[in-house]
């Protein structure tokens, strides 16, 4: 095994130590930041998507291995020099107006950035007005909209709505989502899962 | 015309019996009505008696017997009550704060928790916390008075609470959720000494209600959620390592307080590959068996374990009890299909009704149960 390779198996196991341990040793063999990140960190947080995905590992894993990747990311990134940050697109994401609920929100959060996404979280309990506000500051290529009740996602159709204008696309989630209520309401995708989140993003920006 | 008194109606349900029709809850604190809502449906029936406000910190506070009678509930509730001296004042940002701690603030009428007491606590500060006093008299004033009443007076069936959150859900809110499920995998000692704190006093919680109204009761409630929309929270692994033998501790002390009643275990989500372990522990009931959670689907269920479990809840409130008419009548006849065979069935809805589910649906989900839910149980169309 390359020790990319270990270094992505770490991740998958949640050993932060061992990430940063790696992550250090194969730094001063002068491999490039950027090559740790995709084949290392990236790597192992890919492989943790499709598990999660597949009930193969639950939330607790998963955020394990969100925390081992950052450990590494600690590392690595400061190295990068600014022309060579290279994330694979923008995504602001938050949890629509009078809906507290953020796991979920997080849980699309840790695997956009362990896809390579640069992910502006703007919390929970966001209005329209905010979430326009925070596109027309940080320039997204995509807009992430999270509700856990019936009684808020309606304000997924609102924030949409709002952002019409903006060159943003627009992708939902949450558990009484569906397909249909994205189609209803003009989201350009529904993720049913934190995994297909990554997936959709990919595809959006394709 | 009923034949039978709700009380018998219930006891042949719960023994994997058919009674005249399927038995209909509301009121406990896993299928009641949000404050707004619970206080509209009594305004629109005409009721004005005092409530019993038997949680303030949460979304659906309130409870009332004139109520339940007026809609043809099967059921009468008892609950121990928060402490007297506990301040459940709301602050100048419109927060409550919960006797355990936890800062709570009402978003369009849900109870959100927005602070995490035990964030960045350490082994000591377990300890140190300010942690409910269970034994507080002021929780059992006029209960074992209600129970004997509603039990020797009244037909109804009994069911009763002694705390709305699990053990584990506790000890997930006063650490953060993240940080929990992190401390479960990386920092057992921790997750271990929270775990057994929470279940302690909720075990204290039960012993309190169980000596007062233990004998009245035909259901035991138990709540702690394990789902999500998706999957189980944790891997059934790790639940039979930290949670499944606590389950089993606090199922005992109840077993061992009310014999004769079931244990009923409320959980939401996606729960299918918990529902073995589960039954080990000794719940007899599963609510709210949520229709539109990933695997589990309600005919599956009951073909499973029906032989085992009762299953109570299950009308979706996702989509049907804020639909149509017509959506709404589809899911009840569903549901009927699915899980009354045989009997081992209560109906209700998979949570409190929401703002969003109109007074005129609930009439008339009432209204469809009572006509459809009659054994035997017609065949969906």
């Amino acid at each position: 095994m390359s020790t990319l390779q270990e270094m992505a198996e770490a991740v998958i196991c949640g050993n932060a130590k061992k990430v940063k341990e790696i992550a250090e040793k194969v730094l001063s063999e002068g491999i490039a930041p950027q090559t740790i990140i995709n084949d290392g960190l990236i790597a192992g947080m890919n492989v943790v998507g499709v598990k999660f995905k597949n009930n193969e590992v639950y939330v607790p894993e998963v955020l394990i291995a969100a925390r081992a990747m950052h450990a590494g990311m600690d590392v690595v990134k400061p190295l990068l020099s600014a022309s060579e940050v290279q994330d694979k697109g923008i995504v602001l994401i938050g949890t629509v107006k009078g809906d507290l609920h953020d796991i979920g929100k997080n849980l699309v959060r840790m695997m956009l950035e362990g896809a390579g996404y640069k992910v502006i979280d703007v919390g929970v309990d966001v209005s329209p007005e905010k979430f326009v506000q925070a596109v027309e500051e940080h320039k997204p290529q995509i807009v992430g909209l999270s509700a856990l009740l019936t009684t808020t996602m309606v304000n997924m159709k609102s924030t949409i709505e709002l952002l019409e204008s903006h060159p943003v696309k627009v992708m939902i989630g949450g558990a009484p989502v569906t397909q249909k209520f994205a189609d209803e309401i003009g989201a350009d995708a529904y993720a049913p899962d934190a995994a297909t989140a990554v997936e959709l993003a990919d595809k959006l920006l394709a | 015309m009923d034949k039978l008194t709700p009380r018998q109606r219930v006891a042949i349900a719960l023994n994997h019996q058919e009674p005249d029709r399927v038995p209909i809850d509301i009121g406990s604190t896993a299928c009641s009505f949000t404050n707004d809502l619970f206080q509209r449906m009594k305004a629109h029936l005409g009721i004005t008696s005092r409530d019993i406000v038997m949680r303030p910190d949460e979304s659906a506070a309130f409870y009332n017997d004139d109520l339940l009678e007026a809609l043809g509930v099967d059921f009468r509730h008892l609950f121990l009550m928060p402490s007297d001296s506990h301040d459940f004042g709301v602050d100048a940002e419109g927060c409550m704060v919960s006797e355990w701690g936890l800062k709570k603030k009402k978003v369009d009428g849900l109870s959100i928790i927005v602070n995490k007491p035990l964030e960045n606590a350490t082994l000591d500060d377990i300890d140190r916390y300010p942690w409910p006093d269970p034994f507080d008299p002021s929780r059992v004033r006029g209960l074992r008075q209600r129970g004997q009443y509603l039990y020797e007076h009244t037909e109804y069936a009994l069911a009763a609470r002694a705390v709305s959150h699990g053990f584990f859900e506790l000890a997930w809110e006063l650490r953060g959720m993240d940080n929990f499920l992190v401390d479960m995998m990386v920092d057992k000692e921790f997750a271990t000494k929270l775990l057994d704190k929470t279940l302690e006093i909720q075990m204290q919680f039960y012993e309190v209600l169980l000596r007062n109204v233990g004998p009245y009761l035909q259901i035991v409630e138990t709540a702690d959620d394990y789902g999500t929309q998706n999957g189980p929270m944790m891997s059934p692994n790790l639940f039979r390592e930290m949670i499944k033998p606590r389950r089993k501790k606090l199922n005992d002390l109840i077993r061992s307080l009310a014999p004769q009643a079931k244990i009923f275990h409320h959980t939401c989500g996606s729960v299918y590959l918990l529902i073995d372990d589960l039954i080990k522990t000794g719940v007899d009931i599963l609510n709210p068996v949520q229709p539109l959670a990933k695997d589990m689907d309600s005919f599956r269920l009951k073909k499973e374990f029906g032989s085992r479990l009762c299953f109570h809840g299950g009308v979706d409130e996702q989509r049907a009890l804020p639909g149509s008419k017509a959506e709404l009548a589809r899911e009840i006849k569903i549901r009927l299909a699915a899980f009354a065979q045989g009997g081992g069935y209560i109906m209700a809805p998979t949570s409190n009704f929401q703002a969003d589910t109109s007074i005129e649906n609930i009439l008339f989900y009432l209204e469809t149960i009572k006509e459809y839910g009659l054994y035997p149980i017609r065949v969906v169309e």
